[in-house]
């Protein structure tokens, strides 16, 4: 029994990140007892979705135009948070707690895959820092070699600006108990303890 | 610690066998080629996913097979743990307890082994890269962590050769990089000659009992830049200075000229450079020794023997060397043996569970 259609949507379903062939199947079989509509408005969205979707002009954001929600809020204080990706920006903007400005890099300096400066948003961030009036820039790249490497050029390229430049800290999960932590993580716990 | 059971489906020329382990010693019997050292190299596979061949994964997996298992209980100090690797092309997925693992750690030191191969021999014979694993195995194993600032360097070391024949010289992406990488080198080398502080002494002695008293064994760190200091800081500002040294070369080179990835560990009998003038016997006996000593750490760090593999120990001891040598270790060791022919009946005065291994079928006699 061959069913072409139905082999086409699992390999398409497959393409998604986290999902193996049987997963796929599971999820063809689900949509299969949808009722029409749904999947026609599924497939509509999806087909738009490119079209409507851009990054935000200034900070590269998510944005359906020009500017993405958080550039265009006139709240915002004058800080920028460059993150490496938009799902760090919204797991900032989650805790409601920052209510700065962003600046998504799309990606950390990676020499090994070919990954250097001039492939992410670097020099539109130096660009914004001459246009708009920047009270401090906060590095928030992941800790990984990568994310370092990006901070630590970053803060290369700021320290002539006169410009306020912090990384984020790191150390022990709020709730964490000290017996589970790895070494690298006490470690870095430890250097940066502060007085209280 | 030891093993209770392994089991392995499709790995090199094992299809689908289950063994049933005593907690003291199993000796494997087979002819050549029947599938001693894939059972073996299945069974310390389940420490960390690695082949004590340096095989990459499809290595491992039998031929014209997609994935192989290698499962295995452990019983250890903590408890009881059911370990399960799967390999396939996407490399190496991990459970413990029936859990998926993600992060490594969490899985590394359940179970851990000593391994005494014709490969381990390389130690005592070879280039200076089976020396710096010998070093690398027995810090991860005792700190997983190291894995990872391990990992980290190479990705690093491998940016900055990057760099090095790359045309575009972006100074600062160049001074961010080697700074990075310098840092965890430094960190690699401190932790290189720490293990070596502490396995130095327990080495002298094991050999003195290998040997009969008549030796005496140590080692020494070799590197461009950093001798016995164990400070972490003078290791950095010796590391940057060595590349400065080196500068001129690495730009003609675009090779990364000095690290720990170039770093060796010089092995001595008498004071004399075993890998030079040792003889074939003093090569053997000090990887023995090697072996005996990281046992012996392990016990007094962890707590715990690893288990001992031993393979094919026929054709690397003859029958004296191999029966003293099951003599010094400790009974509370669990021992993989594996033979071919008939070879000694005495294990040490130990009694053993005894398989023998035929085209890739292993059964208890």
């Amino acid at each position: 029994m061959t069913l072409k259609a139905f082999d086409m949507l699992i390999s398409e379903l497959m393409m998604l990140p986290g999902i193996g062939r049987k997963s796929a199947q599971r999820i063809a079989f689900f949509l299969l007892k949808q009722p029409d509509g749904v999947l026609k408005k599924m497939a509509a969205v999806l087909s738009q979705v490119k079209d409507k979707i851009k990054p935000c002009e200034r900070c590269f954001n998510l944005s359906e135009d020009g500017l993405c929600a958080v550039c265009r809020d006139e709240r915002r204080t004058a800080e920028i948070c460059v993150v490496q990706d938009v799902a760090d920006l919204m797991a900032i903007e989650k805790t409601g707690e920052y209510s700065g400005k962003y600046h998504v890099l799309n990606g950390a300096i990676s020499p090994m895959d070919g990954i250097g400066p001039e492939n992410l948003t670097i020099g539109k961030l130096l660009e914004r820092l001459d246009a708009e009036a920047v009270s401090e820039v906060i590095l928030a790249t992941n800790f990984t070699v990568e994310g370092e490497a990006t901070a630590m050029y970053i803060s290369r390229l700021l320290k002539n600006r006169r410009i306020k430049t912090y990384r984020i800290a790191h150390g022990l999960p709020v709730g964490g108990s000290l017996e589970y932590a790895d070494e690298a993580t006490m470690m870095k716990a430890l250097e940066g303890k502060r007085e209280i | 610690m030891y093993l209770s059971y392994i089991r392995i489906v499709n790995f090199r020329n094992l299809n689908d066998q289950k063994v049933r382990l005593d907690e003291g010693m199993n000796v494997f019997k087979g002819d050549n080629a029947q599938g001693k050292t894939s059972l073996m190299e299945a069974a310390a596979c389940l420490s960390d996913g690695r082949s004590f061949r340096s095989a990459r994964v499809m290595e491992m997996i039998r031929y014209e097979e997609k994935e192989a298992v290698v499962e295995g209980e452990t019983v250890n100090d903590k408890g009881v743990f059911l370990l399960r690797i799967l390999l396939n092309a996407k490399g190496r997925q991990y459970w413990l307890n029936r859990k998926e693992i993600q992060d490594l750690k969490e899985f590394i030191g359940t179970v851990n082994f000593a391994v005494i191969s014709a490969e381990a021999m390389k130690i005592s014979s070879g280039d200076p890269k089976a020396r710096r694993e010998f070093l690398d195995r027995g810090i991860y194993t005792m700190n997983p962590v190291y894995l990872f600032t391990l990992r980290d360097f190479r990705k690093l070391l491998r940016s900055r050769n990057m760099l090095l024949k790359g045309k575009n010289k972006d100074t600062d992406l160049m001074k961010v990089i080697t700074d990075q990488m310098v840092s965890l080198g430094s960190r690699i080398v401190e932790q290189r000659v720490r293990f070596l502080k502490k396995i130095r002494p327990i080495l002298t002695e094991a050999h003195k009992r290998i040997s009969g008293n008549s030796e005496e064994m140590d080692l020494t760190y070799r590197s461009d830049f950093a001798g016995e200091a164990l400070n972490a800081d003078k290791i950095e500002t010796s590391f940057h200075e060595a590349l400065r040294r080196f500068k001129e070369t690495e730009t003609a080179t675009g090779v990364t000229g000095a690290g720990p990835h170039r770093d060796d560990l010089e092995i001595r009998i008498n004071g004399k450079d075993v890998r030079v003038y040792g003889s074939r016997g003093q090569k053997k006996n000090s990887v023995i020794s090697l072996k005996l000593a990281e046992l012996q750490l392990y016990r007094d760090t962890r707590g715990e023997y690893p288990v001992l593999v031993m393979d094919d120990m026929t054709a690397e001891l003859d029958s004296t060397r191999q029966e003293a040598l099951l003599e010094i270790i400790p009974g509370s060791v669990q021992v993989l043996l594996t033979q071919t022919g008939k070879g000694t009946e005495l294990y040490g005065a130990r009694k053993a569970k005894q398989f023998t291994i035929q085209s890739g079928n292993i059964s208890e006699c």
